[in-house]
């Protein structure tokens, strides 16, 4: 019987992709300060970068939120460990916003961040390859367009194409958005006490679920976390041959 | 950010290519396109994603359009932002301004206008700003709202006439409005403002006309009568005009582009933009025009090094093609081993040597990069001594039947409560996982035989608790007895096995909380001291997804003797029974078998299921009797 949530699932096969390229696993928590989410990510308060995600805030003064992204992480593990630093985050994050099929107010992300003498935008190119082409099976093109996240400079969208025979049919040659990602901006590295000049790196992320529901036709975002059980075994519900 | 493909068409001389081509050039090189929505007349309308970096100069069409002439590599048809930067007198002998604070109005221009008409606007206006979402008006207020499309510089007229005049002059103070003072818009509405909020006031009587930067008020409003003008054209402080608009409720396109911090010198050539267009359109003369500004700001050169840069994008480019990228967005860039721009006047954007980077990488094409792997052996993993037990204690609870769920964080009540709930049924996270555990059991009871599972219901939920000493990791164990008897018993008893179970294989010791269905404990604290290595998942993963039945499942039992001497291998009656269960049958589960007297008997839980209805009597009889004539017609008899 498959007894493991699909979610759980997902970050186990992430997990063997990127400790196998050498990163480390972290946590993290999902209630956090607005410094670690923002002010360290260089998404200072009363700007309007602040609104590219709507949050919980705990409490009215707004020093405490859910936090929004795995990227919290990002300062909080840099302040702990020198460089070559290689880290995912898979973890909860929170948004204030209404549900629907595609949209839950909580979710997973899965984070990225490599941080060394002599990484490029080329590295984060290929990392992804590498990444998408063993969770998804099959060959994968990796496509970046420009974007904006306060905490990288450059920022782009990641897109990737699975083509080749082993490539999910419903998928197959299509361009599909999966992560954000970019450069490490400057004053992320400087908050969390590295030296940008003789440092640098890129940062990722995306939703797990999405990922899921990409990989396994999963069409409805909130099946994942309403308890059903079926959302777990009903990949095996039937024990007979059709 | 829309623009029609005509106005965009509008900058240049050589003519567009389609606008499904305009439109790959813009996500490839600078900006996502939300939409392209087509227009009766066989025009497009563009809708722009501009994100805060660009929302400075490209909440404009002339933003957008000096955007795609650098990525298209074609010359704007005119551009009125390389023009030397108007001027206007400091002192009016008909107008007067007046600023309390420079530091938060770095430039206010006042213009005064005489002997205009106002009337409904041309066609062409009107269409132009219907396109883009905005209703027009009459030819003045329309005048401004193109003018705030077309620069990103919001302007306001207001009627002279209702402004006081003392000594033939009239006039405009900005100043801090007052704790209580009010503003009537156009239609009624009041607004009560507080200190920390920016008006423009009358110069003479200090009456409130405008809330700086968000919305003008119906004192000095425009109406058919309105012969005479002052028209206003300023910059705020962005953060002044984003707490005011937020404390108001009342987030306009021009609050919107104040708060993301419009250039120095924009105000001066929106301005002659606007004055010149509503002379244009509503005729009279611009009898003058005076300015208060602070200090002039002066563009400061960035520098990357050419390694750095090249270094960054992962490849390796001509300096030749790096100055002309640059150049193309008009950065008057110096190219040799160090690169340095100097940024033009409407770049508020251009402050980092990253941000050099980010220009020369997208207009020179991310396409370009490489993939390329990292290099190997540089990190080794650190053990996450968390998550390696969580996955141990997944393998030794999946491997006994017990279901892995996952619940919302954000539940009724708990010790850690929300300030912005979205509803009250989730204002608050969970302080453990047993409430939501006792929810799922009940929830899924009916579910459990799609599972195969008719015995007990076992669930585990590994996952955090907020409480007011902090946030933890806990695993939560329910089990639901569906059948049988000493329900109580059993479950007790499964619950201390199966804690038992990850005690005993992870060596560790666990103080839980148990009740009639519940056992929980913390695992950050069980875990502390001990070192657990990596666990592979011991579960297959999924392949395949059906969507969820919205109708509930119907189970029906069929027991029933072999004949005498048969064998004793079940599966051949269980592929008789699945063959007459036909489509709507799921699942065949043997739940009892004996033998006696040289028969067999044989019992199976049969799981039927549509997608379409609730399956009734009617639905299920006949197929059971198929199921009972396939066994009988073997020989054998149904108990």
């Amino acid at each position: 019987m498959t007894s493991i949530h699909p979610l759980t699932a997902a970050i186990n096969e992430l997990r063997t992709i990127f400790t196998a390229m050498g990163f480390s696993v972290g946590e993290g928590p999902e209630l956090e300060t607005t410094w670690y989410n923002f002010d360290a990510l260089n998404v200072p308060k009363d700007h309007p970068a602040r609104d590219m995600q709507d949050t919980f805030y705990v409490d009215k003064e707004r020093t405490k939120v859910l936090r929004t992204h795995t990227s919290n992480m990002q300062v909080r593990w840099m302040e702990t460990h020198t460089p070559p630093i290689r880290l995912i985050v898979p973890g909860k994050v929170y948004r204030n916003e209404a549900t629907d099929m595609t949209h839950e107010a909580q979710f997973y992300q899965i984070e990225g961040l490599v941080v060394d003498t002599d990484v490029s935008l080329a590295h984060l190119k290929g990392t992804l390859a590498e990444c998408f082409g063993k969770f998804f099976g099959g060959a994968v093109e990796i496509r970046l367009r420009p974007s904006f996240f306060p905490f990288t400079e450059p920022s782009v969208e990641v897109d990737m194409r699975l083509t080749g025979e082993s490539a999910p049919v419903k998928l197959k040659d299509k361009w599909i958005e999966v992560m954000g990602a970019g450069m490490v901006h400057p004053n992320v590295l400087k908050n969390a006490g590295i030296d940008p000049v003789k440092y640098r790196g890129f940062a990722f992320g995306g939703g797990v679920e999405r990922l899921c529901m990409l990989k396994w036709g999963i069409d409805d975002v909130r099946y994942f976390h309403n308890g059903d059980i079926r959302m777990t075994t009903q990949f095996n519900a039937t024990n007979i041959e059709n | 950010m829309k623009i029609p493909y005509s106005q965009l068409q509008s900058y240049f001389n050589e003519q567009l290519p389609s606008v499904e081509e305009v439109a790959r050039i813009f996500t490839f090189g600078a900006f996502e396109i939300e939409s392209v929505d087509s227009c009766p007349d066989g025009d497009f309308v563009i809708d722009v994603k501009v994100l805060p970096n660009r929302a400075s100069d490209c909440l404009s069409w002339i933003g957008i359009a000096r955007e795609y002439a650098a990525l298209a590599n074609t010359p704007l048809k005119e551009d009125a932002f390389n023009l030397p930067v108007p001027r206007y007198e400091t002192k009016g002998t008909h107008i007067s301004i007046t600023t309390d604070a420079v530091s938060l109005v770095p430039v206010h221009t006042l213009s005064y206008i005489t002997g205009v008409q106002v009337k409904p606007s041309p066609a062409w206006l009107v269409t132009v700003l219907e396109k883009c979402g905005q209703r027009s008006i009459n030819n003045v207020v329309d005048a401004t709202n193109y003018v705030m499309l077309a620069y990103g510089q919001p302007t306001h007229a207001f009627d002279a006439q209702k402004l006081h005049v003392a000594n033939d002059v009239r006039g405009i103070r900005i100043r801090s409005a007052v704790a209580g003072e009010t503003m009537s818009i156009l239609g009624g509405k009041a607004y009560t403002l507080d200190a920390s909020m920016l008006v423009l006031a009358d110069i003479h009587t200090n009456a409130v006309l405008d809330v700086a930067g968000v919305k003008g008020g119906a004192q000095a409003e425009l109406t058919d009568a309105t012969v005479d003008l002052v028209v206003s054209a300023a910059k705020f402080d962005p953060t002044s005009i984003r707490k005011t608009a937020q404390k108001l409720s009342l987030r306009t396109d021009a609050s919107k582009r104040f708060e993301n911090n419009i250039p120095f010198n924009l105000p001066f050539y929106g301005q002659k933009r606007v004055q010149d267009l509503i002379v244009e359109l509503a005729g009279g003369t611009i009898v003058e025009t005076i300015q208060v500004s602070g200090d002039q700001e002066i563009k400061k050169p960035v520098s990357v090094s050419a390694q750095t840069l090249t270094g960054v994008l992962g490849q390796a480019i001509p300096t030749d093609e790096i100055a002309a990228v640059l150049t193309r967005l008009e950065l008057s860039p110096i190219v040799s081993d160090t690169i340095t721009i100097t940024p033009p006047w409407w770049r508020t954007d251009m402050l980092i040597p990253d941000d050099i980077i980010e220009e020369v990488g997208r207009v020179y094409g991310y396409d370009r990069i490489p993939a390329t792997p990292l290099p190997e052996g540089r990190t080794i993993p650190e053990r996450n001594v968390l998550r390696n037990a969580a996955d141990a204690i997944r393998n030794i609870l999946a491997q006994h039947d017990f279901v892995e769920i996952k619940t919302y964080s954000l539940v009724g009540s708990g010790e850690v409560t929300l300030a912005n709930a979205l509803t009250e049924d989730k204002n608050a996270l969970r302080s453990n996982l047993s409430e939501n555990m006792k929810d799922a059991l009940k929830q899924n009871e009916y579910h459990a035989p799609t599972a195969g599972e008719y015995g007990m219901l076992k669930l585990f939920e590994i996952g955090k608790v907020f409480t007011a000493t902090g946030e933890k990791t806990h695993v939560c164990i329910g089990v639901h007895p569906l059948s049988g008897k000493k329900r109580e018993e059993r479950a007790n008893a499964e619950l201390l096995t199966a804690k038992s179970m990850i005690e005993s294989t992870l060596a560790i010791h666990v103080n839980h909380r148990i009740d009639a269905s519940t056992l929980e404990f913390d695992l950050d604290l069980a875990v502390q001291g001990v070192d657990i290595p990596e666990q592979p998942l011991a579960v297959a993963c999924a392949t395949k997804y059906k969507p969820l039945a919205l109708f509930p499942t119907a189970l029906r039992d069929v027991a029933f003797w072999t004949p005498e001497g048969a064998s004793s291998d079940q599966s051949m009656y269980r592929a008789s029974i699945v063959s007459a269960g036909g489509q709507l049958l799921e699942r065949c589960d043997l739940f009892d078998s004996f033998s006696k007297d040289g028969k067999h008997s044989f019992a199976f839980h049969l799981v039927f299921q549509s997608y379409e209805k609730t399956l009734t009597e009617e639905d299920l009889n006949p197929i059971m009797s198929a199921v009972y004539t396939a066994l009988t017609d073997s020989g054998c008899t149904i108990r």
